[in-house]
């Protein structure tokens, strides 16, 4: 197992998905863990879920786009648990992906309120992070971006350009506060079938998934709670500045290549 | 319980530096590590280090340029341990005759060009050409190779070690894309400057005390770092990560370089 005995650390976007997992896997570790969240009573639950299996939760109600909501939640941290070593900033508006379209489609307002949960709140999170991470003489920093940034979208284009300034802001991050010990990365996920989406994509697309994922299944939330707790723990030490990719190979192979072998081949007897 | 329990390793370049180090930790999390090198005294003086701590390993002197030495190799780790789930391709030539002798295209003599891709390269080919259909008989597996930075940063010299790394690194795709699907990964861990006892010989105070100024963390790295990557690749915390490239270089390839004034 990883060992992050003796740390502390926030997750946002917790209470549910990927998050949720993630706090539960950190705590396994052994982190003490603040489930953040607007969702204060799915918050509630996650912590209330680590503290049965003898974990250490504190669930904190959070707007992710504002800055004195996100202050106080470090100071929550601090307060609560002695300091901050682990911040991941997982928190994302995927309830908005349904009206993320193309660009002409794509309202002012839409693309203010993806940028301000998605984006904002990144940088917000960071920025009240480091003081209490330079207290420590470090820490380490992981921020949720997503496979979309390997390439052009043909819709969602709010969410994925929020996703392209996640990961220039943790390659930021790494560069001004690696000398104090700060790590900050990013994941970017493939599909991941949480619960939450589960139900929402449909057969037809989750058969494309299943066709360009190169490994025999899909990603599951398990998936990015292990590699956040790698990116935490002191076997990523000298690991800042990245993207790690999590997603089966989905954007590893050309595209077109796989398609154009498959119009070659001999039908199946 | 380690992150690698009960898992058969091959580490190749394992006499010494990362390979040394990755051998060392893969034994520590719980695998049966061979320790592959050309340096056959030095590989089995790693194995011993690693049985006197409680570890399991055995030594096997490999070329690897040479398909027999590979296979020889492979058939070693399968009839010691009944098997193989990891392959860290890891060998490099960097004797002086040939690092030191890497230069720029115009400069660069033909055979060290060779020899640099026939050990960096081709050793990596025939160590998956070997391993993929061992590992396919356990239902997968997981292959890393040991690139750099360099595999897609450019210098104004070693050129065929730049682009061995950068073979590496496409390799590590295409062993992805197309082993992928029956369960074999496989991945790079891409170092930035790692400062080990063979490459130390290699490098100026001057050049080390320049390199610490772009990495942005207050140390050099060691090679347990990228044994640690490797550690993570290699165990099932990364199932779904394949045809990845991990970087290891303290946000040296991250940043532009800081020019004051």
């Amino acid at each position: 197992m990883i060992n992050l005995d003796g740390k502390v650390a926030i997750v946002t976007g917790a209470a549910s998905g990927i998050g949720a997992v993630t706090a539960c896997t950190l705590a396994d570790a052994g982190a003490s863990v603040l489930v953040a969240d607007l969702d204060a009573a799915g918050a509630v639950r996650v912590a209330a879920k680590i503290a049965g299996s003898g974990g250490a939760a504190t669930a904190w109600e959070v707007d992710v786009s504002d800055d004195a909501a996100m202050e106080a939640m470090v100071a929550a941290a601090t307060d609560t648990y002695g300091g901050l070593d682990i911040l991941h900033n997982n928190a994302a508006a995927s309830q908005l992906a349904g009206q993320d379209h193309q660009l002409e489609d794509t309202t002012v307002d839409l693309w203010d309120r993806t940028m301000a949960i998605n984006l904002r709140s990144v940088m917000l999170g960071c920025k009240h992070a480091v003081p209490a991470m330079k207290a420590r003489g470090g820490g380490s920093i992981i921020n949720a971006s997503s496979g979309v940034t390997h390439g052009g979208q043909h819709r969602e284009t709010a969410y994925a350009v929020s996703k392209a300034g996640v990961e220039m802001l943790t390659k930021t991050v790494a560069t001004q506060y690696g000398r104090f010990g700060i790590r900050c990365n990013a994941i970017a996920p493939g599909v991941i079938f949480h619960d939450a989406i589960r139900n929402l994509v449909p057969p037809a697309d989750k058969r494309i998934f299943e066709e360009y994922t190169l490994l025999p299944r899909l990603g599951e939330p398990e998936d990015i709670a292990n590699a956040v707790a790698f990116l935490a723990s002191d076997l990523a030490g000298f690991i800042t500045g990245q993207v790690l990719t999590v997603d089966g190979g989905l954007h590893t192979a050309v595209a077109f290549d796989a398609a154009i072998t498959a119009a070659h081949s001999e039908p199946p007897a | 319980m380690g992150l690698v329990d009960g898992k058969v390793a091959m580490v190749t370049g394992g006499a010494s530096g990362i390979g040394a180090a990755t051998s060392k930790t893969l034994a520590s999390e719980g695998a049966s590590v061979v320790v592959s090198d050309l340096n056959a005294e030095g590989a089995e003086s790693v194995a011993r280090a690693i049985n006197a701590a409680g570890g399991t390993a055995v030594g096997v002197r490999t070329d690897v340029s040479d398909p027999a030495s590979v296979q020889a190799a492979v058939a070693f780790a399968v009839k010691t341990y009944g098997g193989l789930d990891v392959l860290h391709n890891n060998a490099a030539a960097f004797g002086a005759d040939v690092i030191m002798q890497d230069f720029n295209v115009v400069d660069i003599d033909l055979a060290v060009w060779e020899k640099t891709l026939a050990v960096n390269l081709t050793g990596a080919l025939l160590g998956c050409r070997f391993a993929v259909p061992e590992m396919l008989k356990r239902g997968g597996g997981s292959i890393i190779n040991t690139a750099s930075v360099a595999g897609w940063l450019a210098e104004d010299t070693r050129v065929a070690y730049s682009v061995s790394k950068a073979g590496l690194i496409n390799l590590a795709k295409h062993v992805a894309t197309a082993f992928g699907k029956q369960g074999v990964r496989c991945n790079a861990v891409a170092p930035g400057v790692v400062v080990t006892e063979t490459s130390k010989g290699h490098m100026s105070e001057e050049w080390i005390n320049g390199m610490k100024e772009l990495h942005s963390t207050p140390r050099l790295i060691e090679p347990s770092d990228i044994a640690d990557a490797v550690l993570f690749l290699a165990s099932d915390l990364s199932r779904q990560v394949n045809g990845h490239v991990l970087t290891v270089d303290a946000a040296l390839s991250a940043h532009l370089p800081k020019v004051e004034g």
